[in-house]
């Protein structure tokens, strides 16, 4: 990165609750937001989500409604939360609408609609009339809802590449903000319970029974999440004590379409490249945030990627899934704006349902809110494809 | 942003191989839909051939072509960008409908193959690949932002991308709206240095204002066919400027100069 990247406003719902200051308040007091059973979702699986809260109810303007579905209504959610949208058309009249990026990531848009849809049809023989594919299922159906609901008009598309989705928008959104296309550019991303992914995961043995128990020796899978999280980014400003995106890697496992690289191989070279271009050496991260979902093979495959890349001193680390479940192609939005905390915040962020430290896991949790001097945080975020992404933020006078 | 196109991928009925469509391309032969050939990604080890989906194997065939005159190493070493508008939609339609059952069972390799990334996947799992690899949409927005994307990816450090731009007809399980869409895949090379081997040379700007995509004939509504005027221009080795959609307020201008 020719220059380091300013974030300058955030938002985040997930089941822990509604924007920034809620999830710090539950990260110190250790509230988990995953409860057993769905209850606005006709569920067909009894486990652990984190679901949030309300989400049928909310309406959206009239110029919105073909885009109505449950990913869109989190979506406009987060987007007034935090004084978001606000900030955003601000920039705009500083810079231009066409000056604002749009990079979100998903891993199933709007399938919901599709499932909700067809059950509909079984019973009926029809298929209803208030089904848009196109402005729900489609898998840039976000971006174009964000575009239209901000209004805003530079370039604007969807990685969805599983559970690294929304880190890697970062990526992008620093390169297109280092060629000089766009002032800023709105990344985050937005993933909703859906059967589909349910019994997908469920169909891989890869759900758990109980509440999800990321590093623990008895970890035996996921709780799905759902989370909405939005993050402006813009090339930041010399001499101004912010949060910035200082790094970022990608790389792919080249290993198995849905089973991790045994050692971690892609996932430390991820990491590795992050470090690098922000000019730091691993023993400068002050806490990570692992990808750490609870299957038994990420967590080992993680373990011996952190334990390569760290292999002088491991930082703080945990794995935050154990508040939110694992929100797929929201997971690297979550994280990103759980790294914001733990830098505003200054606390390395707590692991929970940690009974026995597994002790194959050369990794040693955080399990209580930490008070600690953090400059630089990763975040780790790997998904089906062999797909890796980590991203460091760091605060402070990066002139 | 200058880039260089060093290899070119097509694959549609009718224009399957950028080679073997050049006639039809110039405009000495007619173009005529003929469906394409099997194909079978024997890159990838039996058990992984075996899953994969039409969707997949489209998206596999266009990277496999454009790359065909590259060493197995530089086939490894370059970061791959997919771009989809759909997705398999087929997978979707076939997971959504097995949702319906009371104690759904959705197939583990219906599930793998969903992700929007799963030809990228099997595509970095078969040439050994530890780069980065992408999979975007754009929707109707789709060639513009995705040669954004590419033409991005490209700097001091990263000299080279493939860029993979393919859609499919989307099956009428999960959308009654059916416009005509015939299958249709293209690949490019894209390096950030002129080189022995370009073909071509890419400027794109974005300007504010309203545009639409460049007429296209073939493959109906497919939106990576809104590239085939492009590839003409290529191919006719002329050079010539378009305008592809960012947003509705903002157009990419696409100078190409054929080398």
């Amino acid at each position: 990165m020719r220059f380091p990247i300013q974030i300058t406003a955030s938002t985040l719902i997930s089941s822990m609750g509604s924007g920034i200051q809620a999830h710090a308040d539950a990260l110190k007091a250790k509230q988990t937001g995953l409860k057993k059973s769905a209850s606005s979702l006709p569920t067909k699986l009894d486990v652990f989500y984190g679901e949030v809260q309300g989400l049928p109810d909310i309406t959206l303007p009239a110029k919105l409604a073909p885009y109505l579905c449950r990913n869109h209504q989190l979506a406009w959610q987060a987007l007034q939360t935090d004084g978001f949208s606000e900030q955003v058309h601000r920039l705009s009249k500083h810079y231009g609408a066409h000056r604002i990026g749009i990079a979100l990531g998903t891993s199933t848009s709007g399938i919901l609609e599709t499932e909700k849809v067809l059950a509909e049809k079984e019973n009926s023989g029809i298929f209803s009339n208030s089904y848009h594919y196109e402005t729900t299922h489609r898998m840039n159906a976000l971006a174009d809802f964000c575009a239209e609901a901000l209004n805003v008009t530079g370039p604007r598309m969807i990685i969805s590449t599983a559970c690294s989705s929304s880190a890697k928008v970062f990526a992008s959104a620093s390169r297109w903000i280092d060629h000089g296309l766009v002032d800023a550019v709105i990344v985050g991303g937005v993933d909703t319970l859906c059967l589909t992914t349910i019994h997908g995961f469920n169909a891989l043995g890869l759900i758990s029974q109980e509440i999800v128990k990321p590093l623990d020796q008895a970890r035996d899978g996921i709780n799905i999440g759902e989370a909405g999280g939005f993050m402006l980014l813009e090339r930041a400003r010399p001499h101004q004590n912010n949060i910035q995106l200082t790094g970022f890697g990608e790389t792919s496992d080249a290993y198995h379409i849905s089973t991790p690289h045994p050692t971690g191989e892609g996932a430390q070279k991820a990491m590795q490249q992050a470090l690098t271009m922000a000019g730091l050496t691993a023993d400068d991260i002050d806490y990570l945030n692992l990808h750490g979902t609870g299957t038994p093979s990420n967590d080992l495959a993680e373990s011996q990627a952190v334990g390569t890349v760290f292999a002088n001193q491991m930082p703080l680390l945990s794995s935050t899934k154990g508040f939110t479940g694992h929100t797929l192609g929201a997971a690297g939005i979550t994280e990103a704006v759980f790294c914001q905390i733990a830098l505003q915040e200054q606390m390395a962020l707590p692991n929970l349902n940690l009974k026995t430290l597994d002790e194959n896991l050369s990794l040693h949790p955080v399990q209580e809110p930490q008070p600690a001097n953090i400059q630089h945080c990763m975040s780790n975020s790997f998904g089906f494809g062999g797909n890796n992404a980590s991203l460091v933020f760091s605060i402070g006078n990066l002139s | 942003m200058i880039a260089y196109i060093e290899s070119i991928g097509l694959q549609a009925p009718g224009l399957e191989g950028w080679q073997n469509s050049l006639p039809i391309l110039q405009g000495q032969t007619p173009y005529e839909s003929l469906p394409l050939s099997k194909y079978s990604p024997q890159f990838l080890p039996a058990n992984e051939r075996r899953r994969t989906t039409p969707t997949i194997k489209l998206a596999l065939r266009t990277a496999q072509e454009t790359v065909q005159n590259y060493s197995t190493e530089d086939i490894a070493s370059m970061p791959t960008l997919f771009c989809c508008v759909d997705g398999d939609t087929e997978v979707s339609a076939k997971m959504t409908h097995a949702t319906l059952q009371d104690d759904p069972m959705i197939s583990p390799i219906h599930f793998h193959n969903s992700v929007h990334n799963a030809p990228a996947g099997y595509w970095m799992i078969g040439q050994g690949n530890q780069q980065a690899a992408s999979a975007i949409s754009a929707g109707q927005y789709q060639i513009g932002n995705s040669l954004v994307e590419a033409m991005t990816q490209l700097d001091e450090t990263h000299s080279k991308v493939l860029l993979v731009v393919y859609d499919l007809p989307i099956d009428p399980i999960i959308e009654s709206f059916q416009p005509d869409i015939q299958s249709f895949g293209f690949g490019l090379i894209l390096t950030v240095q002129k080189t022995e081997k370009s073909i071509a040379q890419l400027n794109l700007s974005l300007n504010p204002g309203r545009a639409s995509s460049p007429q296209n004939n073939w493959c109906g509504d497919n939106i990576a066919a809104q590239f085939l005027p492009a590839l003409k221009t290529i191919a006719r080795q002329q050079n010539d400027t378009f305008e592809y959609p960012i947003s509705e307020a903002l157009y990419a201008t696409l100078s190409i100069s054929t080398l």
